[in-house]
């Protein structure tokens, strides 16, 4: 055999009998990239869920521990010994600053119907 | 020539093919026989159960105002083979650190020069030292360009009580329980002393887990998330208490502690038509927040809390009521109408002699014939004891009985005694025992007793059932558990109910023996109690020291408020050593302010020193 139709005969390629696997090579290859594509995505989404996950958790305990401190600073003699201090001020408030709610009375009743009344303080 | 390449092509295929069963049999091997094995060491490289702590519920007060929170806290962990790959030194670090955490530099960077994963730095450091650790931390990093390994947070939490002293013995404290679980030492928080006992299986929730992977540094890698359980937080408990009226109560009871020095004194404040407790104090007390192990005080020495600061004498104490108790047997004959309150009583000119023993009136008490009305009001003790005779043992027995004493009142705390009443046919009842026990010797009650017994008078003879707690609520404030008013059974009829408030509104008089319980413009109605002390181990009783109390209710005509105050011990001159002048004022100061707090209208008219007082001084 000559050496030109021994090249020829290997450098022959069956172009139409590989196409198929190609093709399905190439497939597999754009599956696999999209699987890792995704994948990564998925790391990264987890990444940042874990991320707003510890945050929450910061800013519920920061929250519990400014609940708790607003209660110790809001009680009665916790207010006490601030009024005392002169940190905070009572200021009386003066009759003309009260607003008085008068419902009108109804007229022509009996005086058993029933009506909105106040608070009011009676003796007896 | 072709022969030997299709041969060749044969072995190699053959070989191929050999290789290939070989790697999957090792493969199946590996994957289907050994898969257990490796899936676990796997796991155990990567697969870590996390624990999800569930937060303690709270406790509120009836109008919301919080009693217990969770104060968030971190423990500093240094994992000392990442310090060592990282580019600042133990030593930097330490300098970082030593600030905020309030340690010892030197002492920090010994700790931190390690080969150990897994050092505790400090525990219980506050979030506020944590945000300052963290920024300090960050400064570094950003003024040298070298990040800082090594240094971790694990959340912990405290039990606070926002009101210290306030409510201490009602809330309680909170404890440690250590567990043996397969070699690992595991520790379990737990309510002691309180609610927070009682109530611990509501509030303290059911811990999560989830299975996590972990990454090479160590961190979560989230969508491998293995099998998870929530956590379930545990429930807020309300309680029926209202602070204010608390605020009321531990004020005054602060001021007869420090005035008197006793033992120890008690306050109750009860819905009669309700039985819930609208506020219950002691003193001596203590700050719940100082109980966690190795509390310091501001000075740095160990705290030293008594067992007696401790104690809710309310529940957890009996003593000897004194004449208190001549509720039971003035309402019981009342209520088998074997008396009217205009019976008269031979009162014996204030010494009677039966059984071989003198009985006589306390103070100036002579009289020698009382109506049962008089009976209550001047507390005769002749009297109420011939009122036990003509009931006879076993019905006022069953009268004691039937007001809850000898039995525990079923309130929602840890402890509960239910105190000492002997039955007629016992060894401790003797033939004196009918004239001892109507004036209130012989029998042992707690408080929360004295004052159910009380209110079953004010509320026309239903003997309720004392609430503290008012309600369990998850966090949306959906009611998970109601606590509603339970009437126990009916002592006494409404008719004989109201005979007996007539005599004790008469009690708080000028007549009776608590005028100084008397309420400015509000009609009130009590009794008062003084008891000899009995000495311990049966030796009689202590001449000179007293339980001096007065229970009482107001207004006179529809009881709202019913109040206890009860001083042991009160160390007052003898003459002044009496329910009604100790605990009588108290009560007085009390009721005023609770008055006025809760809106009750006035129902009785000023005295006219009063008013012409106010009208000269708008003047």
């Amino acid at each position: 055999m000559s050496t030109n139709r021994r090249r020829r005969l290997e450098n022959t390629v069956p172009v139409g009998a590989f196409s198929p696997w190609l093709i399905i090579a190439v497939l597999a290859l754009l599956g696999g990239m999209t699987w890792v594509y995704y994948k990564n995505q998925l790391v990264h989404r987890g990444e940042s869920i874990g991320k707003m996950e510890r945050e929450l958790v910061e800013l519920g305990r920061k929250n519990e521990a400014l609940k708790g401190r607003i209660a110790q600073l809001s009680t009665y003699s916790a207010l006490q010994k601030a009024c005392n201090d002169g940190t905070i001020k009572m200021i009386k408030i003066l009759p003309a600053s009260i607003v008085h709610v008068d419902f009108p009375r109804r007229s022509g009743g009996n005086g058993d119907e029933i009506r909105a009344v106040s608070n009011e303080v009676t003796s007896r | 020539m072709k022969k030997t390449a299709r041969v060749r092509a044969i072995f190699a295929c053959f070989g191929l093919m050999c290789c290939f069963t070989v790697f999957s049999a090792r493969l199946v091997y590996l994957q289907v026989d050994q898969h257990e094995k490796y899936a676990r060491i796997a796991a155990e490289k990567h697969v870590k159960k996390q624990p999800i702590i569930a937060g303690r519920g709270e406790i509120r007060d009836v109008n919301g105002e919080l009693l217990a929170a969770n104060e968030p806290l971190s423990t500093v962990i240094a994992d000392g083979s990442l310090i060592d790959t990282g580019k600042a030194s133990p030593d930097e670090i330490a300098a970082i650190l030593a600030g905020p955490l309030k340690m010892d530099r030197a002492k920090l960077a010994e700790k931190l020069d390690t080969p150990r994963k897994y050092v505790v730095l400090k525990r219980s450091v506050t979030e506020s030292e944590k945000a300052l650790l963290i920024q300090g931390m960050a400064d570094y990093r950003d003024r040298t360009q070298k990040a800082i390994k090594g240094i971790f947070f694990e959340s912990d939490s405290r039990r606070v009580y926002p009101n210290n002293e306030v409510l201490c013995h009602v809330l309680g404290f909170m404890g440690q329980k250590r567990t043996d679980n397969g070699g690992a030492e595991e520790t379990e928080r737990m309510g002691v002393e309180g609610v927070e006992r009682s109530m611990d299986k509501w509030l303290r929730g059911y811990d999560g887990f989830r299975y996590i992977e972990r990454d090479r540094n160590g961190e979560e890698i989230v969508p491998y998330r293995g099998q998870e359980r929530f956590a379930r937080d545990g429930y807020n408990v309300r309680l029926s208490i209202d602070m204010r009226l608390q605020h009321i109560v531990e004020t005054e009871l602060d001021a007869l502690y420090k005035q008197y020095r006793p033992e120890f004194t008690t306050a109750i404040m009860m819905d009669p038509k309700t039985g819930r407790v609208l506020a219950m104090a002691n003193r001596p007390c203590f700050d719940p927040n100082n109980m966690s192990r190795g509390s310091k005080t501001e000075d740095g020495k160990p705290l030293d809390i008594k067992p007696e600061q401790m104690k809710n004498n309310a529940v957890i104490s009996v003593m000897e009521p004194g004449s208190m108790f001549k509720i039971v047997p003035v309402s019981a004959a009342l209520n088998d109408k074997l008396v009217s309150l205009d019976t008269v009583i031979n009162c014996e000119g204030g010494r009677w002699l039966y059984g071989g023993k003198i009985l006589k009136e306390h103070g100036h008490g002579d009289h020698p014939n009382l109506s049962v009305f008089d009976v209550v009001v001047h507390s005769s003790n002749i009297g109420a004891a011939k009122l036990g005779m003509k009931l006879g043992e076993q019905r006022f027995y069953e009268y004691v009985r039937s007001f809850g004493f000898g039995e525990r009142t079923g309130i929602n705390l840890p402890g509960e005694v239910p105190g000492i009443v002997h039955s007629p046919k016992s060894s401790g009842w003797n033939k004196l025992t009918l004239t001892r026990m109507p004036i209130g010797q012989g029998v042992c009650v707690t408080p929360i007793q004295m004052v159910s017994a009380m209110s079953a008078i004010a509320n026309g003879g239903h003997l309720m059932m004392p609430q503290i707690v008012d309600s369990v609520v998850d966090d949306t404030g959906k009611t998970i558990v109601n606590f509603p008013a339970m009437q126990m059974r009916q002592v006494v009829g409404p008719e004989a109910a109201a005979q007996l408030r007539s005599a004790l509104k008469d009690v708080v008089s000028k007549r009776g023996t608590a005028f100084a319980a008397t309420i400015p413009g509000y009609s009130a109605g009590g009794k008062t109690g003084t008891a000899q002390i009995a000495k311990p181990g049966g030796g009689g009783y202590y001449d000179n020291r007293f339980v001096t109390s007065f229970v009482g209710f107001f207004p006179a005509d529809d009881p709202q408020v019913v109040c206890l105050v009860m001083v042991d011990d009160a160390k007052a001159a003898e003459n002044l050593n009496y329910g009604g002048l100790i605990a009588g004022p108290a009560f007085s100061r009390i009721g005023e302010q609770a008055a006025h707090y809760l809106n009750i209208p006035p129902d009785v008219q000023p005295a006219p020193e009063a008013v012409a007082k106010v009208t000269k001084a708008d003047h």
